[in-house]
């Protein structure tokens, strides 16, 4: 018996079980359907970016044509929005939203694109506390629950049709039989598992990746072929994870059965239990400090400042030199002791913010190092790294942000600080938000170790099975 | 009545040599206790935060110094929203929906910090507390412990013994019921008597009897449905294999994919508009109607207008009133309203959302069990909504409280050297949230309680209905 009449003999007996025909369909239409949800969600955060970019240009529209129209002779509108005052040029009203733009392979992986933004509004009174308002209007129910993507799909659903594909495919025979003559040909166990479960992995993945690749040629992801291809790699290692796991169950010589429930409770601690425990260890261990205090210290730190702003303005001015453009005023604006005592409250948050960034590091440090002993934790971990939604890339942009706010700052404050007034000639050198995106070779170096160990714990069980499979008789 | 006992008996005996359903049972038990721990940990240490930072805010509110109403207005002060008291348990909505609101005048600041934000990728996986472990892990034991509980016993054949015995089919059912809820029981069990240890023994608001029945009554309607319908799933199904299968599967559908699938559904439904555009929908509003730090601002050249004809005066100079407050009183009635029309509009698109989703929960009572449990609890949407919603209305009253001291305690003429005298700033309310009562919460549910009455009602008419073909399926198969 070769290897392609045990396939062709697959595909027969598959498709002549109708419960098996149903699950398959209802799994494509969810497959579609989850894409069609992913396209969605990349389609509103694409209008979503358009639409903030263009509420840029209009800003600046407006700032320009009102100068123009000062310089005509006119009177500003409303003597608070001047926009020849430098901290309102900088400020809300001349503000210039920083964006990044959906990950490349979002409609294949929602990931944390749905909790954290992905624009700020960046003046000279963007600070920590900007980066911890909340993001969008949405309701917190359907951000608790998690977006039905993809990546849900893979991570949680495949598995589970895998087993149900493969829990018997050797005990079946057994309890049927059918053992005994199957393996009275000159064909091994081994060979006979790997040709079953070759066969139902090339359906199950080949639909998973189909899927896939429709997305991406869909929303043009093949830009980033690096990207797809990690994609792809992992969907392929983590299901073939879950068909050796089958077949090692299935060498241990049980029943079918006793397969069914081990392997739903190897699905249940792995996806589920193991996942949400880490989850609350990492809160009980590392917890964060309460927002609460965060809060509160800002609105301490304004209340002080306002009452020491001259003492603030001349510290300011000592620690900032390049700031105050050589020139120290001796008898400081309004606009300069305003700004000093920004600053201060901007310097207490960080000291706070601080303190909560090392805690959350250290969460994520214990969450790195216990996310080994979960397949589905490494494969999440890559799958949305690779489409761009992931922790670091978000983490990138908040970064850049910040240093853009603080070339905000440098190109307004000096200004602010010698009460001098701007023109539209400035506005075109007024700094604009470039996002330098990571490279695919990033996110490569970053997939790198996950993506072993999710290969290794797939080669540690490919072994275990073909030790197993290699003491199979057809006497048992 | 005995042998259902017997049955019962039988039942259980079988599922105590079952190795993985003691070994399940044990797991589902100690992630109960651990999550109880740990929520019960966390939300302690957050509220007396909490607790202490709302004290230090009052106080640092009282003991102003002499001010300027208007400074005060912009000094604003800070609001906490508490958790429920049994926010361990299940913490619903709580941590995607903002924790601390900063009122201020000219603007609503919509409530910030969710913890959620400050989480990591892991979240996605979903948190272990002791509600999910109750809605989601449990029935997953019950199926374990139940799959073959009639299928079994029709495979080795004892089916029709036990028939012979005397025992009708009906009874037959009730006592594997009553076998596999001994299981269900006994994972819940420590759970809830944790849980009831924690709340007794524990300082702070205590939460009302009545919400922990709720909370009892909820989880085991939901559990008793499972039981139940684990045995008509045996019962039906020819092989213990099939039935495990199926039950599998519909545990995957329930409570795995439907409450995404929900959430995307009624997302699609009721499509929620971006931040970005939505405060750019209200700044345009508030645009529209005028601008309060603008005095040649048209509105309020009217405004003026009309005081100096009722007051029949020639300039806002002359008026009895202060202008300059009364402008501040105006302009944040006006944008007060605005931005709350548009933050009710927004909030009446995630009512929808979540009507719909109630209208799901009859397809998954996964959804109306968390939707019943979310309400007992007081962590659902509502809770969120009565916070924001109380706390506005607090906002705006002491806002116009400090404009109307502006208006007529502080003279025009010289305005930003005057103070108000340090006494004013105690006589301000306090702010005191009232979260919405148990009774409301469930009466705005009938769907959920409605879909938990069906799950019960299904399975339980499917043994009803099914019982009589009993003994002919047993006797059919032939025994392996």
């Amino acid at each position: 018996m070769t290897a392609r009449s045990v396939l062709r003999n697959e595909w027969r007996l598959l498709m002549a079980d109708r419960a098996l025909r149903i699950v398959l369909g209802l799994f494509a239409v969810l497959l579609v359907y989850a894409l069609a949800n992913g396209v969605v969600w990349m389609r509103f955060q694409e209008r979503t970016v358009e639409a903030v970019q263009t509420g840029n240009v209009e800003r600046t529209r407006a700032l320009a044509d009102e100068l123009a129209a000062i310089e005509n002779g006119a009177e500003p509108a409303s003597r608070f929005a001047d926009p020849r005052a430098p901290n309102v040029m900088g400020g809300a009203r001349g503000s210039h939203t920083a964006v990044l733009e959906p990950g490349p392979l979002t409609a294949l992986a929602v990931g944390q694109s749905d909790l954290l933004p992905y624009y700020y509004d960046v003046n000279i009174y963007t600070n920590e506390s900007s980066f911890h308002q909340n993001g969008e209007v949405e309701n917190p129910l359907n951000l608790m629950v998690g977006r039905f993507d993809l990546t849900f799909v893979v991570i949680y659903l495949l598995p589970l049709l895998v087993l149900a594909l493969s829990f018997n495919v050797l005990s079946e025979e057994r309890e049927q039989g059918t053992l005994a003559l199957t393996l009275s040909q000159p064909v091994s166990a081994r060979r006979v598992v790997a040709a079953k479960l070759a066969f139902r992995a090339l359906l199950l993945v080949g639909m998973v990746l189909a899927a896939s690749l429709l997305g991406i040629l869909v929303t043009g992801g093949f830009g980033s072929p690096g990207r797809v291809l990690l994609w792809c790699a992992t969907v392929v290692t983590y299901a073939l994870f879950w068909f050796v796991l089958a077949a090692w169950v299935n060498s241990l010589r049980r029943s079918s059965a006793w397969n069914a429930t081990v392997l739903v409770g190897a699905w249940l601690v792995l996806v589920v239990v193991l996942p949400a425990a880490i989850n609350i260890a990492s809160g009980l261990l590392h917890p964060l400090p309460s927002r609460v205090q965060m809060v509160t210290a800002q609105r301490e730190a304004s209340n002080e400042a306002v009452n020491r702003r001259s003492e603030l303005l001349a510290r300011y001015l000592e620690d900032h030199p390049e700031m105050a453009g050589g020139v120290v005023a001796e008898e400081p604006g309004l606009g300069a002791l305003a700004w000093a005592a920004t600053d201060a409250v901007n310097r207490r948050l960080e000291e706070v913010t601080s303190e909560h960034d090392a805690r959350r590091a250290e969460q994520i440090a214990l969450v790195r190092r216990y996310r080994f002993l979960s397949p589905a934790l490494l494969a999440q971990e890559v799958l949305i790294d690779a489409a761009g939604t992931g922790d670091a890339r978000f983490a990138g942009f908040q970064s850049q942000v910040r240093a853009f706010a603080e070339q905000w700052r440098e190109f307004f404050v000096p200004a602010i600080l010698a009460s001098e007034q701007m023109d539209a000639s400035v506005l075109p050198d007024v700094p604009k938000f470039r996002l330098e995106d990571e490279e695919g070779a990033d996110v490569a170096r970053r997939a790198g170790v996950p993506l072993t160990v999710l290969g290794a714990l797939l080669v540690l069980a490919g072994v275990g099975a073909g030790v197993g499979l290699g003491r199979v008789r057809g006497a048992d | 009545m005995s042998n259902i006992l017997l049955i019962a008996r039988r039942q259980v005996g079988a599922m105590r040599e079952d190795r993985y359903v003691v070994f399940l049972l044990g797991l589902v038990a100690a992630l109960g206790i651990v999550s109880v721990l740990g929520a019960r940990h966390h939300t302690a240490s957050e509220a007396e935060q909490r607790a202490r930072y709302q004290a230090l805010v009052d106080r640092q509110w009282t003991e102003q110094p002499d001010r300027h109403p208007h400074r005060v207005i912009h000094y604003g002060f800070l609001v906490f929203r508490e958790e429920a008291p049994l926010a361990f348990f299940d913490p619903g909505v709580g941590a995607y929906a903002g924790t601390s609101l900063f009122l201020e005048g000219h603007r609503q600041n919509s409530a910030s910090f969710g913890d959620a934000r400050h989480a990591t990728a892991l979240l996605s996986f979903g948190r272990l507390t002791p509600a999910a472990v109750l809605g989601l892990l449990l029935p997953l034991l019950v199926v374990a412990a139940g799959f073959a509980s009639v299928s079994r016993e029709r495979e080795q054949g004892t089916l029709p013994l036990l028939l012979a015995q005397g025992a009708t089919p009906a009874r037959i059912m009730a006592g594997k019921v009553l076998g596999i809820g001994t299981a269900a029981v006994a994972a819940a069990l420590p759970i809830g008597l944790i849980t009831v240890a924690f709340v007794a023994t524990g300082g702070g608001e205590q939460p009302s009897i009545a919400r922990m029945a709720a909370l009892a009554a909820t989880y085991a309607a939901y559990l008793a449905g499972w039981v139940l319908l684990t045995v008509w799933v045996s019962s039906r199904r020819a092989s213990s294999r099939a039935a495990l299968a199926q039950l599998v599967a519909i545990w995957v559908v329930l409570c795995v994919a439907a409450p995404r699938l929900g959430a995307s559904l009624v997302n699609a439904l009721h499509p929620v508009p971006s931040r970005a555009q939505f405060t750019a929908q209200v700044e345009e509003a508030q645009r529209q109607v005028g601008d309060s730090h603008n005095p040649d601002d048209p509105f309020f050249r009217a405004l003026r207008d009309e005081y100096l004809a009722r007051y029949q005066v020639a300039s806002v100079e002359e008026l009895p009133v202060n202008w300059a407050g009364v402008v501040s009183h105006e302009g944040e009635a006006v944008t007060s309203r605005i931005s709350e029309e548009h933050q009710l509009e927004l909030l009446a698109l995630h009512r929808r959302q979540d009507r719909a989703m109630a209208w799901l929960g009859l397809l998954s009572p996964h959804l109306a069990a968390r939707d019943l449990s979310m309400a007992a609890a007081g962590t659902g949407p509502e809770a969120m909504e009565a916070f924001r919603a109380q706390a506005e209305a607090h906002r705006y009253d002491i806002i116009q409280r400090l404009n109307d001291l502006h208006i007529h305690e502080i003279h025009y003429e010289n305005d930003r050297a005057q103070r108000i005298a340090r006494q004013e700033w105690a006589r301000f309310p306090v702010f005191r949230p009232d979260p919405p009562s148990l009774r409301r919460v469930l009466a705005d549910r009938p769907l959920s309680l409605a879909a938990l009455g069906l799950w019960i009602a299904l399975p339980l008419a499917g043994l009803g209905l099914g019982r009589k073909r009993l003994p002919r399926v047993g006797m059919d198969r032939p025994s392996r």
